[in-house]
């Protein structure tokens, strides 16, 4: 084998050799997107049952609406027997106008609270999760 | 003698490349298959959690909180509710809700989820296919677990959705989903 033959040898191994990892890195991030798609729905399904939650109570006066800032201000992890990982699950809540803006002062007498619950955690989910209620005062 | 090492050497080198591109277009294939219907699969997920999270918002109503849930099993739910689920209006007549998992023949032959109004299936979600398995456990007002029908106010529901590998029938591609579901109107009379 001569030196043009060597050469031409190890420039075939570099195109297959590159053809292959484009291959498979093509197919690991679409591995990647439906792991991602998967724990989407998990995350979704973890922020309504936050907030149905919050629904049910304020329904049942269990929570007045006057204390849901504080009562649905938490960071906490949830797990699930199907899943590896951990999710974190993080309620913020606010007194807003009706527009869902925070206002400048918080007043617990506001009309308006809004509930954020985010879901983050799993590698999986490449951005964490968002899911925003506002509540609005109509018993008075 | 040595330019017949080298034609089979080119032989041998060129058949190993050409079965190497071969495997790697049919694991892509392969790929592009699963990643087809595993996305159609998280879509029918999420439409699933949203049809049996309304069922479940929607019982109850006209029905005193403690006499809602009939029966509470870990595999099947029965619960009553004055709400027309065919005509999605409030009805005069109280009706029956079940929620179980059944094997239905068609369209495919397996598992469905299957939602019925007073023994017969609904007419427009009665089978949620694709359901391979559910798993319920209920809670009461506080939120504390329970197997009892009267204290019911809200379900954690584990659904296994099973659908056919699009290669090998052997190995089915399966996701799972845990939803929460409430007695929104037993909580709206107070829980």
């Amino acid at each position: 084998m001569n030196l043009m033959e060597m050469v031409l040898a190890l420039l075939a191994v570099m195109l297959f050799t590159t053809l292959s990892l484009s291959y498979n890195q093509a197919i690991w991030r679409q591995t990647d997107y439906i792991n991602n798609a998967t724990i989407v729905v998990q995350a979704s399904q973890i922020c309504h049952s936050i907030l149905d939650e919050a629904d049910a109570k304020l329904f049942s006066k269990q929570v007045d609406i006057a204390n849901l800032v504080s009562t649905y201000n938490f960071i906490r992890t949830v797990n699930y027997p199907h899943l590896p990982e951990t999710f974190t699950v993080a309620a913020v809540s606010a007194d807003c106008d009706s527009l869902g803006n925070n206002l400048s002062t918080p007043n617990p007498n506001s009309l308006f609270k809004r509930v954020v619950v985010t879901v983050s955690g799993p590698v999986a989910l490449r951005h964490p999760y968002s899911m925003t209620r506002l509540y609005t005062k109509t018993n008075m | 003698m040595s330019v017949l090492l080298d034609v089979l050497g080119s032989v041998i080198i060129g058949g190993m490349l050409i079965l190497m591109m071969m495997t790697f277009q049919l694991q892509l294939h392969e790929s592009a298959g699963r990643i087809y219907y595993m996305s159609s699969m998280i879509d029918h997920m999420d439409v699933a959690a949203t049809k049996v999270n309304k069922t479940f918002a929607l019982a109850g109503i006209g029905i005193p909180p403690d006499s809602v849930c009939v029966i509470a099993a870990t595999n099947r739910v029965v619960f009553k509710t004055f709400w027309n689920c065919n005509s999605d209006t409030l009805s005069a007549t109280r009706h029956l809700i079940e929620m179980k998992i059944a094997t239905v023949t068609n369209p495919y032959g397996g598992k469905a989820l299957l939602l019925t109004q007073d023994g017969a299936p609904m007419e427009d979600l009665g089978y949620i296919f694709y359901i391979e398995a559910m798993v319920i456990k209920y809670f009461d007002k506080n939120d504390a677990q329970t197997t009892q029908p009267g204290l019911v106010r809200s379900a954690e529901i584990f659904f296994t959705f099973r659908r056919d590998s699009p290669w090998n029938p052997t190995q089915p591609l399966r996701s799972n989903l845990q939803v929460k579901c409430f007695f929104m109107n037993s909580y709206l009379q107070g829980a």
